[in-house]
């Protein structure tokens, strides 16, 4: 969090050819998917040697594998005729095309191409083995970039460990899994969960027991966060944009907090937050203090992770909470919300099989949780292809039904521009800045 | 015919007869063997007829050729008995032969 300085000049304004022209979508498959550090899982799917997830973006298909000795990628082609190579995800010792057969090994190495000696030693001058990409890991996320030259991810991170690792989002495992095929720019599905500035409007059922809801954002590097520091107030009060006090009872205000988190988003605080919260009113005094009302549910919260074999981060103090801020967004496809217990991460994407398309992409929901040793649930992916159809829970269905009206609202010919909020939706204002130097190509490669 | 015994990886016994000249792929695969996939028809290029031969049998089959030890080279789950059930050919020797499978194919 740096001083929030006087923001001097014209209002900011963004391009609205960045969500809508189909020349910038192609733009952006040719000079930001393959040149950037993308999350293309968790480490969690790729436990055993042999373990193999891909990953789709734009027009390119990556694979990445367990092998004997750590994390590999390549590109997912088969250089003969080029078929792709492997499917969705699953358990392989080697990559055989399903075309001609030829074969791979986990270390990328062709070791079988059908019939050789028809080729009278000429293959052994051409190139048969698999292109490599660069995969590395953080946050327990696997992490790919196409381009093998450049910045190392932690470079590429810039401050996000100093402000995430306490969170040690490596010790989390999914909770659940969602992906949503949605007929809107990318940008504008991540969006929606890269300020705070809609929250009273979009989520007027948070406002009397989720504190003060006004933000500030700012800018790290490529990167931008945002949080609720000024005149910050405990959860369980009310938005002082009303009138009422909110909850007489402090008590009742968290419980009710922890409540419409758990049934109306499912995600960054958990069950086992919610559960251990209900109980202030056993130890709680009916006049407690709301500070206090929310430090003791917290501290009930981490007993209870305790008590479940896991335990709140040792690093996560409230200093770092604070020093974090609710939300990131890190360039160029993924936001988070973490918390002590659990944590929310999304990742939006062109939709491959569309991948020109300015109006589609694939936008995923990951809900992440520590849990005990063993206790980690087998997760299925649930695929949404209509989400104004098929509704997930209350405050995502809310933030969902934005978006496509942002879409269709933004082809409007008197709309040449939007006009983000300088204060609240850096984060956004960031993204496009960053976008458009990779995109437009004024990028320092 | 020739007696063979599968023992998949969860320890479930597979017995079977097969005909001298069929391959003990095939062979696992009409006796219904989980373990043994052949996505690849025996062609050698899916290995997922990856078996351990049982000591006792090691001698009794011809050892594999040059193609078969680079792709068993690959193969994560490998042993030093390892084999392709699809480059191994049913003989009246090989009576009684026991295949133990590996947990996972491919
Ligand atoms: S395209 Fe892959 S083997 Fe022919
Ligand atoms: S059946 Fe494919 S390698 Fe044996
Ligand atoms: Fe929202």
């Amino acid at each position: 969090m740096a001083t929030q300085l006087k923001q001097p000049g014209p209002a900011p304004r963004l391009r609205v050819e960045n969500y809508l022209s189909g020349d910038f979508a192609k733009a952006e498959n040719q000079h930001l998917w393959t040149k950037v550090w993308l999350v293309a899982g968790r480490e969690e799917e790729l436990r055993n040697v042999g373990d193999f997830l891909t990953f789709n973006v734009a027009t390119e298909s990556i694979v990445v594998a367990r092998g004997k000795e750590g994390l590999v990628a390549y590109h997912n082609v088969c250089p003969h005729r080029g078929r792709r190579l492997a499917d969705g995800c699953g358990r392989a010792s080697q990559f055989r095309c399903k075309y001609h057969g030829w074969t791979f090994n986990l270390e990328g190495k062709n070791v079988l191409v059908q019939d050789r000696d028809d080729w009278q030693g000429a293959l052994d001058d051409e190139r048969i083995d698999l292109w490599p990409v660069r995969v590395d890991s953080w946050g327990g996320f696997v992490w790919i970039n196409m381009d093998m030259e450049g910045e190392s991810l932690t470079e590429y991170l810039e401050t996000i460990p100093e402000f995430l690792d306490p969170f040690e989002l490596e010790k989390m495992r999914f909770r659940w899994k969602a992906e949503l095929h949605l007929p809107v720019n990318w940008k504008v599905a991540l969006e929606a969960f890269m300020e705070g500035y809609h929250v009273a409007a979009t989520h007027p059922q948070l406002l009397p027991v989720a504190g003060n809801d006004y933000t500030q954002s700012f800018a790290q590097g490529k990167h931008a966060h945002f949080g609720y520091w000024k005149d910050m107030q405990p959860i369980g009060t009310a938005s002082p944009r009303l009138a009422d006090g909110g909850f007489r009872d402090a008590r009742a205000g968290v419980i009710e907090f922890f409540r419409q988190i758990e049934e109306d988003l499912n995600a960054i605080q958990t069950d086992r937050d919610f559960e251990a919260a209900k109980k202030i009113m056993d130890v709680l005094p009916e006049d407690v203090d709301p500070m206090t009302a929310m430090g003791t549910a917290i501290e009930l919260g981490r007993q209870a992770a305790v008590a479940d074999g896991t335990d709140y981060p040792a690093q996560l103090t409230f200093e770092a909470l604070a020093k974090a801020g609710s939300d990131w967004h890190i360039f160029p496809n993924c936001v988070t919300l973490p918390y002590f217990d659990g944590a929310i991460w999304y990742r939006a994407r062109p939709d491959s099989r569309d991948p020109e398309n300015p109006d589609k992409c694939v936008f995923e929901i990951w809900s992440l949780k520590r849990y005990g040793p063993g206790k980690e649930p087998e997760v299925q992916t649930r695929v949404i292809t209509d989400p104004f159809k098929e509704g997930l829970c209350l405050i995502l269905d809310q933030d969902i039904a934005n978006m496509a009206e942002v879409q269709a609202g933004m082809k409007s010919s008197k709309f040449r521009y939007a006009r983000p909020n300088p204060v609240q939706e850096v984060e956004v204002i960031n993204f496009h800045r960053t976008l458009e130097q990779y995109v437009l190509g004024q990028a320092q490669a | 015919m020739p007696k063979l015994i599968f023992v998949e990886h969860d320890g479930t016994t597979v017995e079977t007869e097969a005909p001298v000249g069929e391959t003990v792929m095939r062979a696992a695969r009409a006796a219904g063997v989980a373990g043994i996939v052949g996505e690849c028809g025996g062609g050698m290029s899916c290995l997922t007829c990856h078996c351990y031969v049982a000591r006792a049998a090691i001698d009794r089959i011809a050892p594999a050729g040059p193609v078969e030890r680079e792709l068993l080279g690959c193969v994560v789950t490998a042993q030093e008995n390892s084999r392709l059930a699809c480059q191994i050919v049913v003989t009246a020797a090989l009576d009684g032969a026991r295949f133990d499978l590996p947990a996972w194919q491919g």
